[in-house]
Order: C-alpha cells, then structure tokens, then sequence
C-alpha cells in the first residue's frame, strides 16, 4: 500500500463515520464522550457542536489533551487522531455549522448563549487497516508515516 | 435510579464490543474498541488482549481507565470510570480461550503473548436523548 493510498482510506474512514469517539482527560483520567461530525478539514481539523455548559465542554475548557477514534468493524479499519481540542464561540465558526434543525437545542438560534463548537486539531494518530497498522505525524497537510508494519 | 442503573446494565450486557480509554505516557487520552470477554453486572470486565500491546504498556504505568458504550440506534450512551489492569492469571487465560484463539496466541491458552485486561468500575454516567444521570458502581 502506497503512502497516498493510506492517507487516502483514513480520509475515506473519516467521510462515512459519522458518529465519532472522543478521548478527552477529567483530572488525570480518562473519558470518552461520542460527537457527531459537523465540519472537518481533511485531517487536520474537526469540529463539532456542543452546549456550552456541558460537562464535556468544561472538561476541554480545563484540559484540552485530546484524541478523536474513528472505527469501522466490517472492514477491520480505526483510526486514532491524537491532538488537542478547545471550546469556540466564533460566530463565523457558529454560523458555519449552523442549520435549522438544530433550533431544538438553541431556541435563540446561532447566537444562542448554550451553542459551542468543539475544535480539535490533529498532531498526529495511528491507522490499523487490515492486515497493517501504523503510526504518523501530521506536518501541515502531509502524513508523514513513523512506521507501518503488519500486524499479527 | 434503579431505572437509569438497569437501562446501563442493559445497554452493556447487549454490547459486542467497548470503547476503552487509558492514557499515553504524556497523559494524553487514547481509545481502543476491544471485544467484550465477559462481565459481572456494571462492576467488572475483561478482555482478551496482547501482552506487547501499548495498551498493556500503558496500563502498567497508569491504571486509570474507562469504559464507553454507545447504542447509535436508541441513542443511549454509558461511561464508566475505574481502573484497569493486565493479567495473566492461568485461570482466567485458560478459561477465556477458544477455538481459533490460536491465530494470534500460537502457543495456546499459555502463550506469553496473551493476556487479560481487567477493568473495576468506580461510577458511571448514563444519557440518552438529553438527560445525564451519573451513579456509583457498588
């Protein structure tokens, strides 16, 4: 499998999964809280949208050490994005993800003072795709590959 | 409660698979989905894994761990909070192996490569729609 083959099947994981595990840290130990894709940039950045005052928005608000995973059981593929996240209130951010089916949760619309985004970067991750499984940084937009070797 | 705490115990007795969280040596979170071995109510879990993992690694330097469960058809979610460890008690080795088991511990039930990763939850968090409810594990 070639370099841009694999950066290929992770961008072709992230476009089917919708609903996506996130890794985040509550002092000192782990949680994991499932969000919904909204936007994504390629790899390298993912937002989702949260409520303000949401226990996992005020987990990221203190520590912002985050991972995104990303599993597809029928053809044995997850991926790990490791990277950091934080809470926005950017209103060009909040209006971008805004649509009118969410005005069950924000009766006030896109400037709801409970409407939030989550913002993850990625520094980097680690890709399983059957029978292989690899680790990589993200540098820019380009995945450059630690490792890749087949995996019992 | 006894409602919230029965919905949690069904929602992870129905589970194939878990998603657990441990954290890197930088203490930053990672995510795994393992299969589920077995489980006694919401207290404890186990599941097959191998000794030369990063997850056995992480493990054995910090056992803070959790479990999640999520059922995207009725959209209800179960986080639970604990420890985790690694294992190779003979009993549990031997009594978790199957048939086929032998494609990735080729040695048997007594391959060096095989372990059991042990997870004690502490609390838990139960939502589904909007509503959160967190509870002891006891």
């Amino acid at each position: 499998m070639q370099q841009d083959e694999r950066a290929e099947s992770m961008l072709a994981l992230v476009g089917r999964t919708n609903l996506i595990y996130l890794g985040t840290v509550f002092e000192g130990a782990p949680r994991i809280k499932v969000v919904t894709k909204n936007i994504h940039e390629g790899l390298r950045t993912f937002r989702f949208v949260t409520l303000t005052h949401r226990q996992r928005t005020l987990d990221i608000r203190r520590d912002g050490r985050a991972c995104l995973y990303f599993a597809d059981n029928e053809r044995f593929e997850t991926l790990r994005l490791d990277g950091v996240a934080a809470i926005t209130r950017d209103p060009a951010i909040l209006q971008a993800m805004w649509s009118e089916g969410m005005r069950g949760f924000f009766k006030e619309g896109a400037d709801d003072p409970e409407y939030s985004a989550i913002e993850f970067r990625t520094s980097g991750g680690n890709f399983y795709k059957w029978p292989y499984i690899g680790n990589f940084e993200l540098v820019g937009d380009e995945v450059v590959w630690k490792d890749w070797v087949k995996h019992a | 409660m006894r409602e919230i705490i029965e919905a949690a115990l069904n929602l992870a007795s129905r589970s194939f698979t878990a998603e657990l969280g441990t954290l890197s040596e930088t203490g930053s979170p990672q995510v795994k989905a393992l299969i589920k071995t077995k489980q006694d109510g919401l207290n404890t879990f186990w599941f097959c894994s191998n000794t030369s993992s990063r997850r056995a690694a992480m493990l054995a330097r910090d056992g803070r761990a959790c479990l999640y469960f999520f059922d995207p058809k009725t959209f209800e979610g179960l986080m639970l909070e604990g420890r985790a460890e690694v294992t190779r008690d003979p009993a549990l080795l031997h009594g978790f192996w199957q048939d086929g088991m032998e494609r990735y511990y080729p040695a048997g039930p007594d391959d060096p490569d095989y372990c059991v990763i042990v997870f004690r939850a502490e609390k838990g968090n139960y939502y589904r729609g909007m509503k959160n409810t967190d509870f002891a594990v006891e």
